[in-house]
């Protein structure tokens, strides 16, 4: 606690940093003397939502009252043990008798305490027994009211720097005798002492409701042997910390440093293991408590939702890169819990600095920055396609990753991390597949194809490993592929099937997500069950027949296979992001593709195209579009005409000179994948393209987001889809879906 | 890594409720230290420490966790590969001893069907707040066929000798399993081999699954 006058100079920072959110979340970032977390009142800035700072005492006696009513209730019989005792049998089998929910509660409560007996003990402040008590019935309150979750082990640690923080910021004072200006009293009201416990349980609340996801449990082991897939939606099975972790590893640090991730697994570190601990205190083990304060400072400011703890993660992971890569599984895991103490002059903050340069340069080469920031020596890999930082919003464009993926291989490692890339999206998928196939008890046949795939699959590798074994040209330093070497001269070759491989990975992704969206539904129609089934079944094979016959010719997937970066190209959203209304489909009598002849259809180029435009082109017709489109909040005002004659010249053009723009998605030999619009959208006005093979018969339309993933999905490769599917439907976040942000965990609300 | 040979590495886990001494036994074992305030464990907490055994050097990987955490965010991969496991309970709070069977079940639901378990009671020094008679559990675990042995990590007493035994135990079992197999099991039990008794059984999940 503060004397007045320290308060009043304090008070004075706040508000001069608080003119708007903007500027406050920037004043954060540097340490120093103005910094308004460190010289001004670092709790405020959680308590309030908007910088108007007559409006906070009015928000904050909303949530005093709150939590005064919320206490007095729930804290009753054990401040008053007597008003139970006269009127009721103790004795009361009765499960909703007050006694039982007494006996409960102290349980409970026991069990709180246990923890806060324990919590921060190096703190003199944490062993008072009044910052205890609060501690206590601040964590009691939480947990009766957030029954789902209840009170899990670690929320201690998350509650205690909040009291401190809350605590530290209170006005010593008597708020009898003193009256002063009018900013004064204002200042003492929301400073006032007597509400500590009321405003930390009001910030607590607040972070927690972006934290409690990490202390959930998830369905309880029934499947927890299983597999799932990083893009697997969290209900199943596994706890949603479990799935965060996978995501960070093999999601966000596969991209960013992917030989790091390939040695995490290599030595079988699993992700959780360490991020547990990291994620769930937000990383109050991992660093000294004054350090913990100033990142937590930063973190909050930058992302109240706490996503960009992922990136964090991975900032922590690259800085001791160079001591992980050397390292076995002991060493590792100790260096992982046990993580050093960052160097200086760099304190923790500068994690999430670097979290910040990582979610707008989410590439290898963003990662290689941050790792040669610190370690003096990028890897190597990544060293030779180096590029310029790219600001938000581009960084993870779908252009730029394609053109990535299209550069020339610069030296064998990176093309082994490619590789090793594909295999694993492989694996994922494959796994993905079986899972849900297991899921839905059905489909021996999915799980066939797909063993084939994982078969097929095997074969490559093995084939590609034969054609370059013996040959060692350079040091064994990338040799992730068990010490075998790429000769240079296979390099052309191995680049090309490395694309094919992706294309087929991409694919193969694609089908997944329809079986996701398959089994999701739940849309009890069999047919459209069995049809769309029938569709992702014979994707699937698809891709099998291409893995079979590695010479068989898979058109090449240029630039128009992925969305366009850059909205100042194509300003409207293209039509194959616009979701169709939810009208259940109609036109389920158009047959299924015979998946045998699908493979034939696609080489079949011209006709392909033919046929694609036609199906893509149906539902942009601005004729036929149905007025109820616009009813998906999804589409913009602005006319959807011109995507559409873009699409189309685009196609006209496309064998001549490919144009990168989104909407020649159509175009590729993959538009086949993509649904056709028109049977769901307009079922009235215009009439399914029965002529089309393409067209998706039967399937349930998906909603908006999914509708947009998608679409987004195609050609993308699964880092920019990854938790996607609970975002909320809008357009905007089209175009964020390739940026971290929006990425996240995934989590629903 | 020069002082990192051994003849064995075993994987033995740390688990019972919260608050009755598992990384202070941890920590007495691995560092000789105790610490009275320690904090939660929250997560996984991971030492290792080698000793002697029939002139092998046999390094012990030992896991500690949370109490709360009833292990389902980590159970597989926390029980992945454990041999050993020491089920730890409060000697002044029956309610950790009544646990004791709970704690028995996951062993049986997620760890390996062989894994060599040792009932522990800790805080022995609490003699003037004894919940649990010695001969009490001492009974239970014959009955389970757990070896048992009361420890402080207080004052240090036995924990020394607790995990002197499993380890024993442990070592004594894989090398009787490794004559039983013959000589293609012998080639498995070189320097620095990695242990496992069978395969891992968690959940019927195919070996090298990545699973939670």
């Amino acid at each position: 606690m503060r004397s007045l006058e320290e308060s009043r100079k304090r008070w004075d920072v706040t508000t001069r940093h608080a003119t708007s959110l903007n500027q406050l979340k920037k004043s954060v970032r540097p340490n120093g003397d103005d910094n308004p977390c460190i010289s001004g009142l670092r709790s405020t800035f959680l308590l309030f939502q908007s910088t108007e700072v007559t409006g906070w005492s009015r928000v904050l006696v909303d949530s005093r009252s709150a939590y005064t009513s919320l206490r007095e209730h729930l804290l009753r019989y054990i401040e008053n043990p007597n008003e139970v005792g006269s009127v009721l049998d103790p004795l009361d089998d009765d499960k909703n008798s007050p006694w039982n929910t007494m006996r409960q509660d102290e349980e409970i409560r026991a069990e709180i305490y246990q923890d806060v007996q324990r919590c921060m003990p190096e703190e003199e402040y944490f062993r008072r027994p009044e910052t205890q008590r609060m501690l206590l019935d601040i964590l009691f309150v939480f947990c009766k009211i957030n029954q789902d979750v209840g009170y899990r082990q670690g929320m201690h640690e998350v509650l205690a720097p909040i009291l401190w923080a809350v605590e530290e910021d209170a006005i010593e004072y008597d708020s009898q005798k003193s009256a002063g200006s009018e900013s004064d009293s204002i200042m003492k009201e929301i400073l006032d002492r007597s509400y500590i416990e009321h405003d930390s349980f009001t910030i607590l609340s607040l972070i927690m409701r972006s934290a409690k996801s990490f202390y959930e449990l998830g369905e309880p082991d029934k499947r927890s042997g299983t597999y799932s897939t990083a893009i697997g939606t969290p209900q199943q099975g596994a706890s949603p910390i479990v799935e965060r972790s996978k995501q960070i590893h093999e999601v966000y640090l596969a991209r960013l440093d992917p030989e790091l991730a390939k040695h995490l697994t290599d030595i079988e570190v699993l992700p959780q293991i360490f991020l547990i601990r990291w994620i769930r205190l937000l990383f109050g083990r991992e660093f000294p408590f004054e350090d913990l304060l100033a990142l937590w400072d930063t973190l909050f400011a930058e992302d109240p939702d706490l996503d960009l703890m992922d990136m964090v993660c991975v900032a922590m992971l690259l800085r001791i890169r160079w001591q992980l890569i050397e390292a076995n599984y002991s060493v590792a895991l100790m260096l992982l819990l046990k993580y050093p103490a960052p160097e200086p002059p760099y304190g923790p903050q500068s994690f999430v600095d670097d979290a910040i340069y990582l979610r707008d340069n989410f590439s290898a080469a963003g990662g290689a920055k941050i790792i040669s920031k610190y370690g003096a020596q990028a890897p190597h890999s990544q060293s030779s396609d180096f590029r310029p930082p790219t600001p938000l919003g581009q960084g993870l464009s779908p252009k730029h990753k394609l053109s990535r993926a299209r550069s020339p291989l610069t030296s064998p490692a990176s093309f082994l991390q490619h590789q090793g890339g594909v295999e694993a999206l492989f694996q994922g998928a494959a796994r993905g597949v079986i899972d849900r196939g297991e899921r839905l008890g059905i489909n021996q046949a999915v799980r066939d194809a797909v063993g084939e795939v994982r078969k097929n699959m095997q074969g490559l590798q093995a084939s590609r490993s034969n054609s370059t074994r013996g040959q060692t040209s350079e040091g064994p330093r990338w040799s992730l592929d068990e010490g075998r070497l790429v000769p240079k001269q296979s390099r052309a070759t191995i680049s090309v099937m490395n694309t094919r491989n992706q294309q087929l990975a991409r694919m193969l992704d694609k089908a997944m997500i329809d079986l996701r969206d398959v089994s999701l539904s739940k849309d009890g129609d069999k047919d459209k069950y069995v049809q769309a089934m029938d569709m992702a079944i014979a994707k699937v094979d698809f891709v099998r027949i291409y893995l079979e016959d590695s010479t068989m010719p898979l058109t090449p997937d240029s630039p128009q296979l992925g969305p366009v970066s850059s909205p100042a190209n194509l300003p409207s959203p293209p039509p194959l992001n616009i979701a169709p209304p939810m009208v259940p489909t109609t036109s389920t009598s158009i047959s299924a593709p015979i998946p045998e002849q699908a493979p034939k259809q696609l080489m079949a180029s011209p006709k392909l195209l033919e046929s694609s435009s036609l199906a893509q082109s149906t539902p942009k017709d601005p004729e036929s579009q149905p007025s109820s489109a616009s009813g998906t909040g999804l589409i913009p005002d602005a006319p959807i005409t011109k995507p559409t004659n873009e699409t189309i010249e685009g196609l006209v053009a496309r064998p001549k000179a490919p144009v990168p723009t989104r909407s020649t998605i159509a175009q590729s030999s993959f538009s086949w994948m993509l649904e056709s619009d028109s049977p769901s959208r307009s079922p009235a006005k215009s009439p399914p393209p029965k002529s089309s093979p393409f067209s998706k018969p039967g399937r349930k339309p998906t909603s908006g987001p999914n509708r947009e993933r998608a679409a987004f999905l195609f050609g993308e490769d699964s880092a920019a889809s990854n938790g996607s599917g609970s975002r909320p439907p809008s357009l905007a976040d089209a175009e964020e879906g390739y940026n971290m942000g929006s990425i996240g965990s995934g989590k629903v609300e | 890594m020069a002082n990192d040979e051994y003849d064995f590495l075993f994987k033995v886990v740390l688990i019972g409720d919260s608050g009755v001494g598992k990384s202070n036994l941890l920590s007495r074992f691995t560092r000789n230290e105790f610490n009275l305030d320690s904090k939660s464990t929250i997560g996984v907490e991971f030492a290792t420490r080698s000793i002697q055994v029939d002139a092998k050097t046999i390094k012990a990987q030992i896991w500690d966790t949370a109490g709360q955490e009833r292990y389902r965010a980590i159970t597989s991969a926390y029980y992945r590969g454990a041999v050993g496991a020491l089920l730890v309970y409060d000697i002044s709070k029956h309610q950790t001893y009544e646990n004791v069977t709970r704690w028995l079940k996951e062993l049986r639901d997620h760890a390996d069907s062989n894994i060599v378990i040792m009932l522990v009671g800790n805080k022995s020094d609490l003699r003037h707040l004894r919940a649990v008679p010695t001969e009490e559990a001492k009974q239970f675990a014959s009955e389970n066929n757990l070896s048992f042995i009361e420890t402080s990590a207080l004052d240090a007493s036995n924990v020394e000798l607790a995990f002197q035994n499993i380890l024993t135990e442990i070592y004594r079992i894989v090398s009787q399993k490794a004559l039983d197999n013959g000589d293609s099991a012998q080639a498995n039990l070189g320097a620095g081999q990695k242990i496992e008794l069978t395969n891992p059984a968690d959940g019927g999940a195919p070996k090298g699954g990545k699973c939670c």
